[in-house]
């Protein structure tokens, strides 16, 4: 089957005053109709160019986007002219921001903001466009619609403004809808409300979810697939059931045993040692080795290549082998 | 039993809302933080937790007395620092110090490291510049810098380097408490387990108190010895941190633990997305009788008119006299009788 969506070795890399920065290495996602995929990642591993450089955010200037393939189902992004790839983006490929303030316009009501990503994309008569996005509203679990539409954002608390960009973003009923961060500055009681909100409409729309996070609750709940990203390159792709059982990557079981939890109370946390690195201080190895508990002399030498381990899972680690019999 | 180190007891911050051009009067009232009582014993790490405009930042800031109280009183080390005048709270500042939580506020980036950890031994102690030096690298060690970067600017450091930066300042003074306002939730998920392991390490070698103040239940189960959940400027449950994370009483703490995110897909899958419906109330409008019950499953008819008090039930207190009839009929008995 066609996955929804395909980024297939991706790279980014920025102008900087001192020469080329690398922010994104190689990255390959892929997510079917109707399912999740979550990438996990530190500041500095990538995952937000990755995602600003599938919706062609980046600016050409500046950046300089490389990739196998960047597929929307059966349309070549690539290839595509840039003013079609804006139709495409809002359309059929929408997005999340962590703030949701990044894509709300503080001097225009909501309803004003709602209605024209119908008329734009849609060519909506204003009054079909009102009645969609009141619709669009009350399916996002806001309530009193008519009177929200009337609203600026800054009368609106943190989850409600979340909901109102979910509902944008969910309008022109996206095929795939790229989630950046969506919850993490909410409370944890409205970041449930705003996942269960994404799971419905999933089930309804069958359309597939790119959720970005860093906090591995949130991917146990949501998703299908795991893309785990360190220092600009998918160090461990798997099926989330897998990937929590059996974690192949040194640093995806790092990641894992260093949660607090109440069972762990009065042992040390597993913390890892170091920092992640930034585009501007990776090492020539393997991304992880300075941080890794396993490295070895082959790990400071070169990128590990990627290996898949069956069709869902790929691991890039020289040891994993003998790690995974450890 | 140890001592108690500090007290809040029936804690008002109410903030007013102002209008009028000209002779501003008040026509409302914010009550951030309305009637609290928490005690930390010495040695002791009492967490905090509640959602946004739960009032838990203003009761740690009251605590410092970084704000006015309104009413009620607060006690450090047994002594009333409620109306204590500046210079008396000075004196208390080197023994009561602060973390907050964005690293970079604890970092002014025109100082060297070295000169931020230092700035409170300057306003505290009269240290040669020998001695001073010797101070701020013990200090950057025990907070596991090499003595290297009190050279550094903080720019050139990580998130977490700059918050072990500011606990390496709170250190300084030799305090017996220290309010950690966020301390880990600005920092990435790899050096939040390291952060935790150092607060917890000083903590044993030091034997320091700490308010925890968090919204990551996790972190608060590990580190914490008794915790206190707020809603909408009130305590509505404390106790012992496996007693009220293992087995919440008050509706709004089982709510709240419901919402958070189990770590295992199994039953991740298998329980689904636990959601209360609804937000915290605006405090300027707070609801009558149980600020939590247009919220409760639980509720009924007499938690729309009466406000529960927290009562002793084993050995936590509660707000809730539906939950825990027992605290209510223990505290009716003596009535009765």
């Amino acid at each position: 089957m066609t996955p929804a969506l395909e980024v297939a070795s991706l790279a980014v890399t920025f102008a900087g005053e001192r020469g080329p920065v690398v922010a994104v290495e190689d990255v390959s996602l892929r997510v079917a109709k109707g399912r999740t995929l979550c990438v996990v990642g530190e500041s500095g591993s990538g995952k937000s160019v990755s995602i600003l450089a599938t919706m062609g955010l980046l600016d050409p200037e500046r950046a300089t986007v490389q990739a196998a393939a960047l597929r929307l189902a059966d349309v070549d992004l690539l290839a595509l002219p840039p003013a079609r790839r804006r139709a495409i983006n809002g359309d059929r490929l929408a997005m999340v921001f962590q703030d949701p303030m990044t894509s709300l316009n503080p001097y225009l009501r909501i309803g004003t903001q709602l209605t024209e990503v119908l008329e734009v994309h849609r060519k909506s008569s204003r009054k079909d466009a009102e009645q969609q996005a009141i619709a669009m509203l009350e399916a996002v679990g806001i309530s009193a619609p008519h009177a929200r539409m009337r609203a600026y954002p800054h009368e609106l608390s943190g989850g409600m403004r979340q909901r109102v960009v979910l509902a944008m973003a969910l309008l022109c009923q996206p095929d795939v809808l790229l989630a950046d961060e969506p919850t993490t500055a909410l409370d944890v009681t409205i970041q449930a409300q705003v996942l269960k909100l994404i799971q419905d409409l999933q089930a309804r729309t069958e359309m597939a979810v790119v959720l970005v996070t860093h906090d591995m609750g949130v991917v146990a709940h949501m998703a299908d697939d795991v893309a785990v990203l360190y220092g600009g390159v998918v160090v461990e792709r798997a099926a989330v059931a897998e990937l929590f059982a059996r974690p192949r990557h040194p640093y995806t079981r790092a990641l894992l045993a260093s949660i607090p939890a109440a069972e762990h109370r009065g042992q040390r946390l597993q913390a890892i040692a170091g920092t992640p690195p930034s585009a501007l201080t990776r090492p020539p190895g393997c991304v992880f080795a300075p941080r890794c508990a396993f490295a070895a002399a082959i790990c400071l030498t070169g990128r590990p290549p990627q290996e898949a381990l069956s069709p869902d899972q790929t691991v890039r680690c020289f040891r994993h082998a003998e790690l995974a019999d450890a | 039993m140890p001592e108690t180190l500090a007290q809040l007891s029936d804690v008002h911050v109410h903030f007013p809302v102002l209008d009028g051009m000209l002779f501003p009067r008040e026509v409302a009232r914010v009550r951030a933080v309305d009637g609290v009582s928490l005690g930390i014993r010495k040695g002791e790490v009492l967490g905090l937790v509640g959602e946004s405009g739960s009032g838990k930042s203003t009761t740690g800031r009251a605590l410092l007395r970084l704000q006015d109280v309104t009413a009620g009183s607060v006690h450090f080390a047994g002594q009333d620092i409620t109306r204590a005048p500046r210079r008396e709270l000075q004196a208390i500042r080197r023994r009561m110090t602060v973390v907050f939580q964005d690293p970079e506020a604890s970092c002014n980036p025109r100082m060297r490291i070295g000169d931020a950890v230092a700035e409170p031994l300057r306003v505290h102690e009269r240290l040669t510049a020998a001695a001073l030096d010797r101070k701020v690298a013990a200090l950057l060690d025990q907070v596991g810098l090499d003595e290297s970067y009190a050279l550094r600017w903080p720019h050139e450091l990580s998130g977490g380097q700059r918050q072990r930066v500011g606990i390496a300042r709170a250190l300084a003074t030799d305090p017996e408490l220290i309010v950690l306002d966020e301390p880990i939730s600005a920092l990435d998920v790899s050096i939040q387990a390291q952060v935790l392991n150092l607060l917890d390490d000083l903590r044993k070698q030091r034997g320091l108190a700490y308010l925890f103040i968090a919204h990551d239940l996790g972190a608060v189960a590990h580190l914490c010895d008794r915790v206190a959940v707020m809603y909408l400027g009130r305590v509505v449950e404390v106790g012992p941190v496996a007693d009220v994370i293992g087995a919440p009483h008050h509706p709004y703490t089982q709510a709240l633990l419901r919402s958070v995110p189990l770590h295992d897909p199994q039953a991740a899958r298998a329980r689904g997305l636990q959601v209360l419906e609804g937000e915290i109330p605006s405090p300027l409008h707070p609801p009558s009788g149980c600020a939590f019950h247009p919220r409760c499953g639980q509720a009924i008819a007499s938690c729309r008119q009466n406000r529960p008090a927290l009562q002793a039930f084993g050995r936590r207190q509660v707000a809730c006299p539906v939950t825990c009839p027992a605290a209510t009929q223990a505290a009716q008995l003596p009535i009765a009788s």
